[in-house]
């Protein structure tokens, strides 16, 4: 049976990633503007996309562009080709790459509060947002409390603070690295190996951060109401891995 | 509030669980016998200061906070008057764990605000007219304790901010 849908509900990243860490065997079709594309999946990858008269990668940077449109996924269809080598994550951070440069007239899209340096970029960010259903937000910091990046613009989490002007990134970075710290304590304390990552929620309004922990630096990840933690969790630390 | 315990222990899953005052201190504790009363300790004191901090800077109370490791889970839920830390196994069923805890940190919470309200009252009382009372335990002023403002930023001096 297919799963039909709609990409304002869910963005083709998304489904990709879903689809790739579910390790399905099944085509995505992609109704746009009178166009359609054809996505393969197998064994945790994208094997196989053909758009008109394309095949291969190329097809999937384009469909990422689209945001709307319709979706039909049939499970059990096996690809007639394998034309596609790069890794699903890979194909993401391409097309958010792709899309970065198009919306390039849009610089504030995106709001680094340094020149972007160590293991993170901007550009995890944009694939994160964009990739992990559910995330309104995310700052990455370093250990010492150093924001390195974020991408808080307020819109879907201004009710976390009372600012005005959307969320604070030293605040929510600040956030992350106590959380984390005090992870790490209790994880030695208790003789529980590494801290992989932590949920803060709110009893009022049920907001919720996500915290991961990578070996240089923290990723603090704002979630609506209706994320789950758990399939962010594994979506993001796909994507950085 | 040691049989409350037992029933989250109960769940499969769950190996140990304790609750602590604001101030960190173990108010009671069924945990495995593979844990040191310093160990527990440190474990208060880190789960209390992240509970205050963090309802500090969000204006708001924190519900829980959930804690993945390589090893194990660490949840702790906030309480009035103090927090419920349960020790469980990493994939613990956590809606079946709430059905337990849930109840639980009510009951908890109850006894909590019940013993604060047991040693407010003999601050409001007026004077007595018998002979007083020994003072109570929680007047002891040999062990002063942080500020509770301060804790945030002194946990985060260790990163330079």
């Amino acid at each position: 049976m297919a799963v039909k849908g709609d990409l304002k509900d869910i963005s083709l990243a998304s489904l990709i990633s879903i689809n790739c860490n579910e390790m399905k065997q099944a085509r995505l079709r992609v109704m746009h503007e009178g166009q359609q594309a054809s996505l393969f999946f197998d064994g945790g990858n994208v094997v196989h996309a053909v758009l008109g008269t394309q095949v291969g990668e190329e097809p999937i940077y384009e469909v990422l562009t689209w945001e709307e449109g319709e979706f039909e996924l049939q499970d059990g269809v096996a690809s007639p080709q394998h034309t596609v080598t790069t890794g699903w994550s890979g194909l993401v951070m391409e097309g958010a790459r792709r899309i970065d440069e198009r919306a390039s007239a849009v610089p504030e899209f995106i709001a680094p509060v340094e020149e972007p340096h160590g293991p993170v970029s901007a550009q995890d960010l944009i694939v994160t947002r964009r990739c992990a259903e559910g995330v309104t937000g995310v700052v990455i910091v370093a250990t010492d409390g150093t924001v390195l990046a974020h991408d808080l613009d307020g819109e879907s989490v201004g009710d976390l603070t009372n600012r005005a002007d959307g969320v604070d990134p030293d605040q929510e970075g600040a956030i992350a690295v106590f959380v984390g710290n005090a992870a790490r304590q209790i994880g030695e304390a208790l003789a529980l190996g590494a801290f992989q990552s932590g949920v803060v929620q709110s009893s009022t309004d049920q907001s919720k951060m996500l915290v991961l922990n990578r070996p240089d630096y923290y990723v603090g990840l704002l979630l609506a109401e209706r994320a789950s933690p758990a399939l962010v969790a594994t979506s993001v630390a796909g994507l950085l891995r | 509030m040691q049989e409350l315990l037992r029933n989250i222990n109960a769940v499969v899953g769950v190996s140990g669980s304790f609750v602590c005052s604001t101030d960190g201190e173990v108010l009671a504790s069924v945990l495995p016998g593979t844990l040191d009363h310093a160990m527990l300790s440190v474990v208060a004191r880190t789960a209390a200061q992240t509970m205050a901090g963090l309802q500090t800077v969000r204006k708001r109370k924190i519900k829980d906070i959930d804690l993945l490791f390589a090893e194990g889970r660490v949840i702790v839920r906030g309480l009035r008057g103090g927090s419920l830390c349960i020790l469980c196994a990493q994939r613990v069923n956590v809606p079946l764990l709430n059905l337990t805890a849930d109840v639980a940190a009510k009951k908890i919470a109850a006894r909590l605000h019940e013993k604060a309200q047991g040693q407010a009252e003999p601050e409001s009382r007026p004077q007595a007219q018998v002979a007083p009372a020994p003072a109570p335990a929680v007047q002891r002023e040999d062990t002063p304790r942080p500020e509770k403002a301060g804790r945030m930023s002194s946990f985060l001096r260790p990163f330079g901010r």
